[in-house]
């Protein structure tokens, strides 16, 4: 059998909002422990996944929100990934915001949650979002309030009223800059993942498990929604967990290396302090196409 | 004489010489600028133009042109006087304090004067609470696109209109002022002449800034999306088929402008 080739450094492409976890934590460690130089690339998961796809750039590992950009590269790029930590939704808020006291009575749970439903529909409320074209982030906060109806028996109006169209041009800001017009006060409250919210200092309100699309045991009421977008596409929701996998390629030797780490227990402490819950490490795809180190841990795991 | 003759024929030799080496050197050089447009050229879907000017001609494209027009003449308007000021008033440290300040939103990225702006446009700012009240919209506005559209462009064209205000022969104007004409008929009918090639080579670069501009519209103004904007979209939601199409459409529409700039006064200034 031949030896698999010494890894001279391993390129991660990750999503956005994992960009501080990645460049200030995880690339770090990983390098401490194995002495393999670590680059990053953050992006739109969705957005990465196209450019991953149309050959723009290459990397050896892929971490994304969701499973939806997965499914882009598949079958050339990756036809697996495996769950590494969940990214509760959550409502991040202004301290400076005319509604500031509202929010922190829903945050101290004084007031009930649905209070914060009808709050975000009160005409003038100004909220922020990411594009849900774009971004699974965007895509779950429109189906997190169409469960919401649901979930907090509130008038089915509602989710119009808060939204407005899936699209609203009023309320999509740019993934990279979203949070900041939160921490700004140019909107009232938005759309963010808890662990970005903490990074930021900003204020949020938690909506648990059965609206923070991170928990994959509550993967069918998730699935029970669906956005239907601009461009004639439909989405069901999904558990927001983040997902890694290996990309076919040169870089694949050091990419397996980089989710195994992600796997550890050294990769799960940092992801746990920075803010992403540990979850069942769920694979999505073909578990045949699992690499042999990964299966390892995986199998170590379920065995623990 | 004949020695005479030999210099004049050196000369002409070294001129000759020195000219073939500066086409080169030019022609190098023009090859190195133009080559992001030839990738862009060469890599664009051209079955993907039709989707993509439709979907451009729908909102992006006329956004684009309405914002940094709007841009551009608020640059000239706010930016004649002060090049003005600066390149024929202005001396000593308060002229290197005064250029320095102008180099600020130069230097900074334009990403980091999007977030800048945001705060600017806040409604705890005065001049958000200005744009609120006149309806003009804070963030995801036209105002705000044109307000980062603005400040993108401004100091290329300040710095080149103060650089051609600097440079106006004074003796023609003492003479034309002696000659019994008002300030404002020396400025119109002799400084102006004199300063117009570098004013519109300023206004060029700026529309070509504003027009293009990305980074502080992609934080100011997602929405409404401007060309540069949307073509951050497409390569997000599509890929690079909807994207470079829409590129080369923001490229096909600044033109004309610059080119019309650059080739009337030009010819003005000969």
């Amino acid at each position: 059998m031949l030896a698999s080739p010494p890894a001279q450094g391993v390129s991660v492409a990750y999503a956005g909002s994992l960009a501080l976890v990645n460049d200030q934590l995880l690339g770090p460690a990983f390098t401490r422990l194995t002495h393999i130089a670590y680059s990053g690339r953050g992006g739109g998961s969705i957005g990465l996944a196209r450019e991953i796809a149309q050959g723009e750039f290459t990397a050896g590992a892929f971490e994304s929100i969701g499973t939806a950009p997965l499914a882009i590269l598949r079958p050339r790029f990756t036809n697996w990934a495996v769950a590494v930590a969940g990214t509760p939704l959550v409502i991040a808020y202004s301290p400076e915001s005319r509604y500031a006291t509202t929010f922190r009575k829903i945050a101290a749970g004084k007031l009930p949650l649905a209070d914060l439903f009808r709050l975000m529909a009160k005409p003038g409320f100004r909220l922020a979002r990411t594009n849900p074209a774009t971004d699974p982030q965007g895509q779950a906060f429109v189906e997190m309030v169409h469960l919401a109806v649901r979930v907090l028996h509130l008038p089915p109006s509602l989710p119009a009223r808060i939204l407005g169209p899936v699209e609203n041009p009023r309320q999509i800001f740019a993934e990279e800059s979203e949070l900041f017009e939160i921490q700004a006060g140019a909107v009232d409250a938005g759309s963010a993942f808890l662990p970005a919210a903490q990074e930021r200092h900003l204020p949020y309100i938690v909506l648990g498990p059965q609206l923070d699309f991170a928990d994959p045991a509550e993967a069918s009421l998730y699935g029970s929604v669906t956005v239907h977008l601009a461009n004639g596409s439909s989405v069901h929701g999904t558990p927001l967990a983040v997902y890694a996998t290996v990309l076919r390629g040169s870089d694949a030797v050091a990419g397996t290396r980089f989710v195994t780490f992600l796997l550890s227990p050294e990769g799960q402490t940092i992801l746990r302090r920075a803010g992403y819950p540990a979850v069942r490490p769920t694979l999505w795809g073909d578990v045949h196409a699992v690499p042999a180190p990964v299966q390892a841990v995986l199998s170590a795991k379920h065995h623990a | 004489m004949p020695e005479a003759g030999l210099r004049s024929g050196r000369l002409q030799e070294v001129l000759r010489r020195t000219g073939v080496w500066l086409a080169l050197a030019a022609l190098m050089g023009a090859f190195i600028l133009v080559l992001p447009a030839i990738a862009l050229l060469a890599h664009t879907d051209y079955g993907h133009l039709d989707t993509a000017w439709t979907a451009a001609s729908q909102g992006p494209l006329a956004v684009s042109l309405a914002t940094a027009g709007v841009a551009l003449a608020l640059v000239v308007v706010i930016g004649t006087p002060l090049a003005y000021w600066l390149g024929r008033t202005a001396t000593g440290p308060i002229r290197h304090l005064a250029e320095a300040v102008l180099l600020v939103p130069l230097i900074m990225p334009p990403l980091v004067v999007g977030l800048v702006l945001v705060f600017l446009l806040g409604p705890a700012a005065p001049l958000g609470r200005l744009a609120t009240g006149l309806g003009l919209g804070a963030v995801n506005s036209p105002f705000a696109l044109t307000l980062a559209s603005f400040y993108e462009a401004a100091p290329y064209y300040v710095f080149a209109a103060a650089g051609a205000f600097g440079t106006v022969d004074r003796e023609a104007e003492h003479t034309a002022q002696s000659l019994g004409l008002t300030p404002w008929q020396v400025f119109r009918l002799v400084t102006l002449p004199r300063v117009a090639p570098g004013l519109a080579a300023g206004a060029a670069m700026a529309w070509a800034r504003a027009v293009g501009a990305f980074g502080a519209s992609l934080v100011v103004a997602y929405h409404p999306t401007g060309l540069p904007v949307a073509v951050w979209i497409a390569l997000e939601e599509v890929g690079l088929p909807a994207a470079f199409p829409l590129a080369l459409l923001l490229v096909l529409v600044a033109l004309p402008l610059p080119l019309a700039l650059r080739s009337r006064w030009s010819r003005a200034a000969l």
